[in-house]
């Protein structure tokens, strides 16, 4: 084993357990943070269940629910054992909002619309912002850029809630292009191409609306960096070369510009389970971020737990993602890798 | 160590994984089968407030994520009308009668239910529903009191209560009556039930994260005569919903609509229709029975005097009009309510100052101050719905308007201000109150019997109001079901509620219909309005709404 590596594979370990210990304090906080919160699930239920029949609940009824979901009578310790040792096996227990429901069905089922709306979304709004934002830099002052630098921040400047809102009311209502809520056409056969197409209808407007509001701070960033990297030498040197313009510019440029994006690209997915509550809600999409709000709405401390784990967690795996990308990408990270932790 | 892998594969993966987040719906929505496409014109869209709906339909579920979908398929032995709860009506129980004094409860099981997957509703069945909640305490979500169930004949069956039960008819209302054969096997703490087994005329179609689809059987017991056999129940939020109702999606939904008049029925008042409904439910200043100054007449009267009515109803402007004098609805308690008390409270600022006059009470510096002690007057309210927020400010701002008291008033989430009502942690609250009978009504408000201290989680008389004529009538009243006697005890209980003035009734609150008459018309309205629709306290209630509809003509 060269030094080289060897060095590579103390500075792996090192963040692995820094991983670790961040993992087990999220797991924990995870624990103690819905605990310390006032109102017991129980009560959350009798409460909203009395809200929606209009009538207060029999003393009898409230009595049985607090016998069904507020049964935790353990001390705190021995909750957090069981705890640790029900996350080990998959176990994130029943929701008592949706009771007598999984969490992790009810997860199992929000995920795979919010890693569609979200993830795609982040995505094209990371190469959409990052690429024009490399274009506006290169040639700072253009038409182009004079246009679109600007519009950025005010883009970037305007609340995500207000243009979600006026989206929905401009292009669901008013014009009906998009329909109004939900994921899919819900008289659609799930296996038909209908169905499909429907998907892609449904979440046309909202990941617009994502794109919209987020690819103005990528675009942003990319433009200041690329314009801080046009004046480096390296890039001097490489046009007295003679290199093309686009070469000078994707590979000298923009490549070197790019890293913090690629920082803020790890984050940004990391966060998008937290970021879809907001567009899940006005969208009446049926994602995590729907859940989450009527988990909290609920008191529902298995499900919160549940998507509060999935959230820590996927920041958790960003950063080492990012992490190991940088080493990838940025060979100055590579040569001293083992002092980099 | 290999080769790092180059840019071209770090974006295939990429690709990859994109491509792959594209798979997975497919799987969440396949939770139901699929159904023939019905045209909107022969289906009635009625809005389900759940976002995120769980094929759940474990009927003992409290979750109140499971919509109104349930009401067409579980049914209970008894009907107790939202509007007349002194009327228990027969339903899959075909005839009711008491006998030892109260104690016992016969029930004869109709004849001829099927289930809605054919197979018959037997005595079996129903004595399995009815011990349900007596074998297995945690289920009794229905509320139930009796203690023992037997059948005593091939179709009677019979439940012994403890003490005379003629009060504790409406649980039976709320129970669901369910196969037998469906259920065995299954432990109901953990099973969804996700394709539910009942007697009522509806299947479930279709379902998926959006919507759910009823389709009505022939060959229900109560008849056949429904507008059509298609309902559905798409999802949306509350904001959402008014665009549907707008565009035609929905025709009816049970959402409050400030300016509702403005911004939905003026655009088409041929076809659109808002109406808060009577509910018999009241949005009132509750007290805190232990404390002072709560715990004086005198001082309650005062804030009583003090609030304009309905000054606080223009402020909230959804429909909710001033609460009479016994907080008692005319359309769901009429034939108790006393004549005298049918007017509500008017605004009497003199009036107000006299009673603090008369208690020793002054007002110094915006508190309540009497024998050198100062009383601050802090009023919680619940701020997760909005039309609270703005009622409990309205109501805080009339007490400083006329009488000058400083209200300090907070924003609790549901959760805590329940918290604090039930353990009796408060001053005063803002709050909804309703119950089903005119017995639950004061009993769960005042019963000052098995009162628990301050500190303890109560499920009753959260109030703390101790009042030996309360209980003396209310146990009373409990052992009896002549209805002179019933009557005069009714007649005593609203004196106290007037005189002394346990909570301050404001407000009624309503249940809400918005509905457009586009596909459908007969929606229930503030005229001649015979059962709700749209909300899930009671199936028969559902089901008969569902019947009263007509195929719209225009």
């Amino acid at each position: 084993m060269s030094s080289g590596t060897r060095r590579r594979a103390i500075a792996f370990a090192r963040r692995l357990r820094f991983y670790v210990i961040a993992a087990w304090s999220a797991v924990t906080l995870n624990f103690l943070i819905p605990r310390l919160m006032p109102g017991d699930p129980a009560q959350a239920v009798v409460q909203q269940l009395e809200v929606k029949n209009g009538q207060n609940l029999p003393p009898q009824t409230v009595e049985a629910i607090r016998k069904l979901l507020g049964g935790v009578h353990e001390n705190i310790a021995v909750q957090y054992w069981h705890y640790l040792g029900n996350l080990f096996t998959g176990n994130l227990g029943i929701s008592t909002g949706n009771f007598p429901t999984r969490v992790t069905t009810l997860i199992g089922t929000a995920l795979p619309w919010t890693m569609l709306l979200m993830g795609v979304s982040t995505v094209l709004a990371f190469l959409i912002g990052t690429g024009i934002g490399a274009l506006c830099g290169w040639r700072p002052g253009t038409r182009t850029d004079s246009v679109l630098s600007p519009l950025s921040t005010f883009l970037a400047a305007v609340p995500y809630f207000w243009v979600a809102l006026f989206a929905l009311w401009l292009f669901a209502f008013r014009l009906g292009w998009f329909p109004l809520a939900g994921g899919h056409d819900p008289d659609a056969d799930p296996s038909s191409p209908r169905y499909w197409l429907s998907v892609l209808h449904y979440g046309l407007l909202p990941a617009l609306t994502i794109v919209f509001s987020s690819c103005g701070g990528w675009l942003l960033g990319m433009r200041n960096m690329t314009l801080t990297t046009t004046g480096e030498d390296f890039v001097l040197l490489a046009r007295a070369k003679g290199l093309s313009n686009t070469r000078v510019l994707f590979r000298y440029a923009a490549r070197n510009a790019m890293l913090p994006q690629l920082t803020g690209f790890a984050l940004a997915l990391g966060a998008i389970i937290a970021g879809s509550v907001l567009t899940e809600t006005v969208f009446t999409y049926p994602g995590v971020g729907s859940l989450l709000k009527q988990a909290i709405d609920n008191r529902d401390y298995p499900l919160m737990q549940g998507i509060l784990l999935f959230t820590t967690l996927a920041v958790l795996v960003a950063n080492f993602l990012a992490d190991s990308v940088y080493v990838l990408v940025d060979p100055r990270t590579r040569a001293q890798g083992g002092d980099a932790s | 160590m290999g080769q790092p892998p180059d840019r071209r594969s770090i974006l295939r993966a990429g690709g990859a994984l994109s491509l792959g987040a594209l798979a997975p719906p497919v799987l969440a929505a396949c939770g139901g089968p699929a159904s023939a496409t019905v045209p909107r014109s022969d289906t009635v869209s009625v809005l389900n407030k759940d976002t995120a709906i769980v094929r759940n339909f474990n009927p003992y579920s409290p979750s109140n994520h499971t919509g109104p979908m349930g009401r067409y398929i579980y049914e209970p032995p008894l009907w107790i009308p939202r509007l007349d709860p002194a009327k228990p009506q027969p339903w899959l129980a075909s005839a009711f009668s008491w006998s030892r004094g109260g104690r016992e409860l016969t029930l004869t099981l109709r004849k001829g239910v099927r289930f809605n997957d054919g197979s018959p509703l037997t005595l079996d069945d129903f004595v399995h529903s009815l011990d349900i909640p007596l074998k297995k305490p945690e289920f009794n979500t229905a509320g139930v009191t009796y203690t023992d169930v037997r059948a005593t004949g091939p179709d009677t069956v019979v439940l012994t209560f403890d003490k005379p039960a003629y009060q504790d008819l409406y649980a039976l209302g709320q129970l669901s009556v369910v196969s037998k054969r469906q259920l065995a096997g299954h432990d109901l703490a953990t099973w969804n039930n996700p394709d539910p087994v009942g007697t009522g005329p509806g299947r479930i179609a279709a379902f998926t994260t959006n919507q759910v689809r009823i389709r009505l059987r022939r060959g229900y017991w109560g008849g056949d005569a429904f507008p059509t056999r298609n309902l559905k129940f798409p999802s949306a939020s509350e904001d959402t919903a008014k665009l549907l109702l707008l565009d035609g999606d929905l025709d009816f939904a049970s959402i409050a609509w400030p300016s509702g008049q403005t911004n939905f029925v003026d655009r088409d008042p041929a076809q659109n229709l808002y109406s808060p409904l009577p509910s018999g439910t009241i949005a009132m200043i509750a007290f805190n029975h232990t404390k002072a100054p709560w715990n004086d007449i005198h001082v309650r009267r005062a804030l009583s005097m003090a609030i304009d009515r309905s000054a606080v109803s223009r402020t909230v402007a959804s429909g909710q009009d001033p609460a009479n004098l016994a907080g008692l609805a005319p359309e769901v308690y009429g034939s108790w309510l006393l004549p005298e008390y049918r007017r509500s409270q008017p605004l009497d600022v003199a009036g107000a100052r006299r009673e603090l006059a008369a208690g020793g009470w002054q007002i110094k510096g915006g508190n309540l101050v009497k024998d050198g002690r100062t009383h601050t007057v802090s009023m919680t309210s619940i701020a997760d719905w909005p039309a609270y927020r703005i009622m409990s400010a309205a109501t805080a701002d009339q007490l400083r308007r006329h009488l000058g008291l400083n209200v300090n008033l907070q924003l609790q989430v549901g959760a805590t201000f329940d918290s604090h009502y039930n353990s009796g942690t408060f001053d005063i609250q803002y709050r909804l109150y309703s119950s089903g009978t005119l017995y639950q009504f004061y009993n769960t408000l005042l019963d000052g019997q098995g009162m628990l201290p301050v500190g303890k989680i109560a499920a009753s008389n959260q109030m703390r109001w101790k009042n030996a004529d309360t209980d003396r009538l209310l146990a009373a009243m409990r052992v009896t079901d002549d209805p002179k006697l019933i009557a005069s005890y009714a007649a005593s209980l609203q004196k106290i509620f007037v005189e002394q003035l346990p909570v301050v009734p404001v407000l009624w609150e309503c249940i809400w219909a918005v509905a457009t008459r586009r596909y459908w018309t007969g929606w229930p309205t503030n005229r001649g309005i015979r059962h709700y629709f749209g909300f899930d306290a009671a199936a028969p209630e559902a089901i008969l709404a569902l019947k009263g509809l007509r195929r719209s003509t225009t």
